[in-house]
């Protein structure tokens, strides 16, 4: 049985509840040996992982160290969600500082997402089980969403939020959705709720500015929005690049 | 010789310690302490008002429906805005799913696998050694996640962001289909609910004698749960009820004026005290509170004197919160509803203030917002029940403190009972520590 430990640094919690309520989370708590998980367990083997999930971004020494330590002991780490992959929503608060996991270890795997998708989660959890490598589409959000045959770039982009579902490709609405540019995984989960995609899953080429620039050279953004693209950098800083 | 330890806190949402001193290898006091701190006030500040709902959600995991509530209506109050019936109607739908997500979880992992160690029926104190006894459980927990996940879908579009709900309504609408298909899982979810509510009853009375010490002092009870409508996403109204059945009513956008912040030492967390009390009186948010405001209801203009609240029950107040919301959410879905095509109205930032309060799944949360003529929001102040409960909290624990010292207990099962009696609070370590960062520093 491979022992795996779940940890969590600064974090809400979402992608631990996300394992909880996984459908695979039984075949999990059966099939392996669950050496450390807090939200629901009191065992506490803080050595000897074979796999840890890491959720959160790292914000004290003491959770570097601990991460280090993980990753000297010959630990394969697996970065959870957003937070931990990119730095998260944190990463923009003006009074902290926040790194994303792999600025201190080489994630043997990670899975992006705010929380990540069941599919790709429950895809991630049992590769842990069994071994098999785990590996993210290499395909943008466009590629898993209905409307992607009616996307256009030439209307102007004036808007960041929808009012009413979509009747075609929200770019050919002129509200602003990082689709084009974001890792897909989830079935483009957001815009079939109405709502452009925020680009949780990250940049599919990992380098999040250069990618917003090049999309944003080929859409014609209006000044309001411009003036306001921090929002395209919801998960991470501008500066960090996607590993 | 005095040693302080750290020992990270199990079965809650998010990262705690309990500080513990050790005097000559005796435990001699405990202090309940959240450690992390995450600056969401500074996330938030200078966003665009819009941008307010979508960000508050990662405030909690594990009950981002009700935070995406608070601040939608922070920001309608503000904007006067009067949101169409069917959007009130998901919203509660909404909440209903999240009861049963974050009780489910509270329950079934956190105080369940407490109380079968204390009556005897298990020695590992976790959701697999109650698996290995009572099998039935797991897949129970199982099904009522899934029940409420269902729920929160269909109704708020997805389980951690609630995006289909937006400040003036709603994006769309539930299906009739969605509608039929909920209710048959509902429905089919009574009879699993029903048995978990004995059995948790019958190990109740297994350790009637036991679970006495976990009696808290007489606390104030807060509550905006509406009671006419009966009704999670609350009023704009919230209720502090004392011990002889006393209440007193106030807008919550008076909160800040009536819940008076300080700094608890050694625990980062802020707390809140009613005003009108000489006494510094602890608050008590949560299940215990929505009880006392339904009894309080029934007796109305007359004083009734309200128990003690005993801690262990609170689990089974839960299980009756999850039951109630799988009956009620059933109603709400059968029912014929009048939907026009508004099923939105827009909004017109402009600088104004607006506060919310909404009956999260642990208790109270409060929202206050000011916004400025560019439609960015200046100042936030957000209150979770939490840090509501953080004084009684810290009460709790030092008298099981002294009771299990004068018992002559053990270090281990001092700490073991401790324990037990925070996770009945069901507190959220990730919702309390979101406060503003430059009063922990100070
Ligand atoms: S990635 Fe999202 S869901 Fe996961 S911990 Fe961060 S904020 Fe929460
Ligand atoms: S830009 Fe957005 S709405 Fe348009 S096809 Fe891509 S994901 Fe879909
Ligand atoms: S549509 Fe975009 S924001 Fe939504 S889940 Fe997918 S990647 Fe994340």
């Amino acid at each position: 049985m491979k022992k795996i430990g779940f940890f969590q640094l600064n974090s809400c919690s979402g992608c631990m509840f996300a394992v909880l309520s996984s459908t695979i989370f039984l075949d999990l708590l059966k099939s392996a040996d669950i050496r450390l998980f807090r939200l629901i367990s009191d065992v506490q083997t803080e050595d000897q992982f074979d796999v840890v999930f890491i959720e959160g971004g790292v914000t004290r020494n003491e959770e570097a160290a601990l991460l280090r330590r993980l990753w000297t002991e010959g630990a394969k780490i697996i970065t959870l969600g957003s937070c931990a992959v990119l730095g998260g929503i944190m990463s923009h608060s003006p009074n902290m500082h926040i790194d994303p996991v792999n600025k201190f270890v080489d994630p043997y795997a990670t899975l992006p997402g705010c929380p990540p998708p069941q599919q790709l989660l429950g895809n991630l959890l049992m590769s842990a089980i069994d071994g098999i490598e785990f590996k993210l589409p290499e395909k943008n959000v466009c590629s898993e969403c209905p409307f992607a045959q009616d996307q256009t770039y030439d209307v102007e982009i004036t808007s960041l939020n929808a009012l009413h579902p979509p009747k075609s490709c929200f770019l050919s609405e002129g509200i602003l959705c990082l689709g084009p540019i974001t890792r897909a995984g989830c079935g483009a989960r957001c815009i079939k709720g109405a709502t452009p995609c925020d680009g949780c899953l990250g940049a599919l080429d990992r380098n999040l500015p250069s990618a917003l620039a090049n999309l944003f050279s080929v859409l014609k953004v209006s000044d309001s929005i411009r003036e306001y693209a921090a929002i395209a950098f919801r998960y991470q800083k501008p500066e960090l690049k996607f590993k | 010789m005095k040693i302080r330890l750290s020992l990270p806190m199990t079965r809650i949402e998010g990262e705690s310690r309990l500080i513990v001193t050790r005097e000559k290898d005796r435990i001699t006091n405990v202090i309940y302490n959240m450690a992390t701190v995450r600056d969401f006030k500074g996330v938030i500040i200078g966003q665009h008002v819009k941008d307010l709902p979508k960000i508050v959600p990662r405030i909690c995991g594990i009950c981002p429906v009700a935070h995406r509530i608070g601040a939608i209506k922070a920001i309608e109050t503000a904007f006067d805005i009067v949101t169409p019936p069917i959007a009130e109607l998901l919203r509660e739908l909404a909440l209903l799913g999240e009861i049963i997500r974050s009780h489910t979880y509270s329950v079934f992992f956190s105080t369940l696998p407490d109380i079968m160690f204390l009556a005897d029926q298990i020695s590992r104190q976790d959701i697999l050694g109650v698996d290995r006894i009572q099998p039935r459980v797991l897949p129970i927990a199982s099904k009522l996640f899934n029940c409420a996940d269902e729920l929160i879908t269909a109704t708020a579009g997805n389980t951690n962001m609630a995006f289909n709900l937006i400040p003036g309504g709603i994006l769309q609408n539930i299906t009739i289909t969605q509608q039929q298909e909920l209710v048959q899982q509902l429905h089919a979810a009574i009879s699993h609910i029903k048995w978990a509510k004995e059995y948790y009853s019958w190990l109740l009375s297994e350790i009637e004698g036991e679970i006495q010490k976990y009696t808290l002092p007489q606390p104030l009870f807060i509550s905006c749960f509406d009671t006419d409508k009966n009704r999670f996403s609350g009023t704009d109204q919230v209720e502090l009820i004392s011990e002889d059945g006393a209440k007193k009513t106030f807008p919550c956008i008076r909160y800040p004026e009536i819940l008076i912040e300080q700094d608890m030492l050694e625990a980062p967390t802020k707390i809140a005290y009613f005003e009108s009390s000489n006494k510094s009186k602890h608050l008590l948010a949560g299940p215990h509170a929505r009880l006392t405001t339904l009894q309080t209801r029934s007796t109305k203009g007359k004083k009734s004197h309200i128990g003690m609240p005993n801690l262990f029950y609170s689990g089974l107040l839960r299980l009756d919160e999850i039951e109630f919301a799988i009956t009620n959410s059933i109603k709400l879905l059968e029912t014929r509803w009048k939907t026009s095509d508004d099923i939105s109205v827009a909004l017109q930032p402009q600088t104004s203030s607006g506060a919310s309060s909404v009956e999260a799944p642990r208790g109270t949360l409060l929202y206050r917002v000011d916004i400025n003529n560019r439609g960015r929001i200046k100042d936030i102040d957000i209150r979770v029940p939490t840090e509501l409960n953080a004084k009684a909290i810290s009460l709790i624990v030092k008298k099981i403190m002294t009771i299990c010292l004068d018992l002559g207990w053990t270090n281990e099962q001092t700490l073991e009972r401790v324990k037990m009696a925070v996770r009945c609070f069901d507190p959220c370590v990730s919702c309390a520590t979101q406060t503003d960062i430059r009063f922990r520093e100070k």
